[in-house]
């Protein structure tokens, strides 16, 4: 394969790569979680790109290539000084989340279908995503609203097929059990229910 | 298909739900594709057996639209597309400067490659001329102006840029498999130069970390690249 010169080169680049700027922002600020680090790490990783455009291969899931440089930017660059969120009990949430699912959206009042209409939701999602780890915050970005499949995510992240399952999994239920208790806060259960979590908060 | 209106009561019933909450971890999987053939068989069995389960399927991709919805690409702050399209303009500065005027474009280059190899700082500076003759041939960086750059001839070790950078010995890092590192040139003086190979020129692999070669062809100072006319070993 000749690589591409000049001009030639730079219109490529324009045409395959920059159109993705949203994306890349978007994971950029799941990942630092701050818009003006999200905004550097979005240019360091497209001038990077530009730079190894030659070891792009064409045909290739360019979105996933620029993803994995962006995501490589940031280990070396922000992943050491970055806050943490506290550990989540992940086997805790699991062992609840079956219950308060179940009475929450399969035997409440609204249909989750109504509920994803619902926007005042998209609050509570992002607020959630805080408590999650990067690793997980970075594949549950991937896999739901990039839509990249779970080989493309191991290459961006650098990990097992086997991990990435694991961390969809475990990432998707923290974000379902916070909605279900969301859902809750705002009566949308069974009347028994909520009559009887009504009384426990005027205790 | 005998459809089960929810979990049956009874001995049974324990069974039944172990059964179902294994199978919810796999539902998502199932949904992407993501299963092979015989997981995506017994889901599809179970699924059509059981009610409550394609309940809780329906469910749960609902609310994985929902949270797709939310943690949708916004549009990104206004003007960063155009601050990136800047630099990448900056990056190409000498080329463009040598294509509109071709007569003095090569002198322009000069000026630049002096400005580059005396003033500034890693990783864009190279050896000036003069600094090229004191060191001798071994390891000289000699400058010429060339169209889209300048003529660049350069010696070190093939290393991989970020493991590199982070401190790995050199003898290792032709282990290091990650996608995203990249075998480049590391000149004596310690600059990383990506190097751009060509058809009918040797193409770089991992493999080749920690062998030392000398590399001949167009630098671009501020992409940091080097357009390969030649790469021996050494």
């Amino acid at each position: 394969v000749t690589p591409r010169r000049g001009k030639d080169r730079r219109e490529e680049f324009e045409s395959l790569a920059m159109g993705h700027t949203d994306s890349l922002f978007n994971l950029a600020l799941r990942m630092t979680r701050d818009e003006k680090d999200a905004e550097d790490l979005v240019q360091e990783t497209l001038l990077r790109a530009y730079r190894f455009f030659h070891t792009y291969e064409p045909g290739t899931n360019i979105r996933a290539w620029l993803f994995r440089i962006l995501k490589n930017n940031f280990i070396n660059r922000y992943r050491k000084v970055q806050r943490q969120p506290a550990t989540v009990d992940f086997a805790k949430l699991e062992e609840g989340f079956e219950t308060i699912f179940d009475e929450t959206f399969r035997r409440g009042s609204r249909t989750p279908e109504e509920i994803v209409v619902d926007s005042s939701y998209h609050g509570e999602v992002l607020e959630a995503m805080e408590e999650l780890p990067e690793d997980y915050r970075t594949v549950v970005v991937l896999a739901l609203v990039e839509d990249l499949s779970y080989k493309e995510i191991a290459r961006v992240v650098g990990c097992p097929i086997g991990t990435v399952m694991s961390r969809l999994h475990r990432g998707r239920r923290l974000l379902q059990t916070r909605l279900a208790e969301y859902a809750t806060r705002r009566g949308i259960v069974p009347s028994s229910r909520a009559a009887s979590e009504d009384t426990a908060h005027h205790e | 298909m005998s459809d089960r209106p929810g979990h049956p009561q009874g001995p049974d019933r324990r069974e039944t739900r172990d059964e179902c909450r294994a199978l919810h971890e796999l539902l998502i999987h199932h949904r992407r594709g993501e299963l092979g053939a015989s997981d995506a068989g017994r889901v599809r069995e179970h699924l059509e057996d059981c009610a409550d389960c394609r309940r809780f399927d329906e469910v749960e991709a609902s609310l994985d639209r929902l949270i797709a919805g939310a943690l949708a690409a916004g549009p990104a702050p206004s003007g960063l597309a155009e601050r990136v399209r800047a630099r990448l303009d900056e990056a190409e500065d000498p080329r463009s400067a040598s294509r509109r005027m071709p007569g003095w474009g090569w002198a322009l280059a000069a000026v630049a490659a002096l400005i580059v190899g005396l003033f500034l700082p890693n990783p864009a500076r190279l050896l000036g001329p003069g600094e090229a003759a004191d060191r001798g041939r071994a390891d000289a960086g000699d400058l010429r102006p060339a169209p889209g750059g300048v003529q660049a001839e350069l010696s070190g070790f093939l290393v991989d840029d970020e493991c590199d950078r982070a401190g790995m010995p050199l003898e290792y890092q032709k282990d290091c498999a990650h996608p995203s590192h990249h075998t480049v040139l590391k000149t004596d003086r310690g600059e990383y130069v990506a190097l751009v190979a060509h058809a009918g020129q040797p193409s770089l692999d991992r493999m080749q970390r920690g062998r030392r070669v000398r590399a001949r062809g167009v630098y671009l100072a501020a992409t940091g690249t080097l357009d390969l006319a030649s790469l021996s070993f050494q």
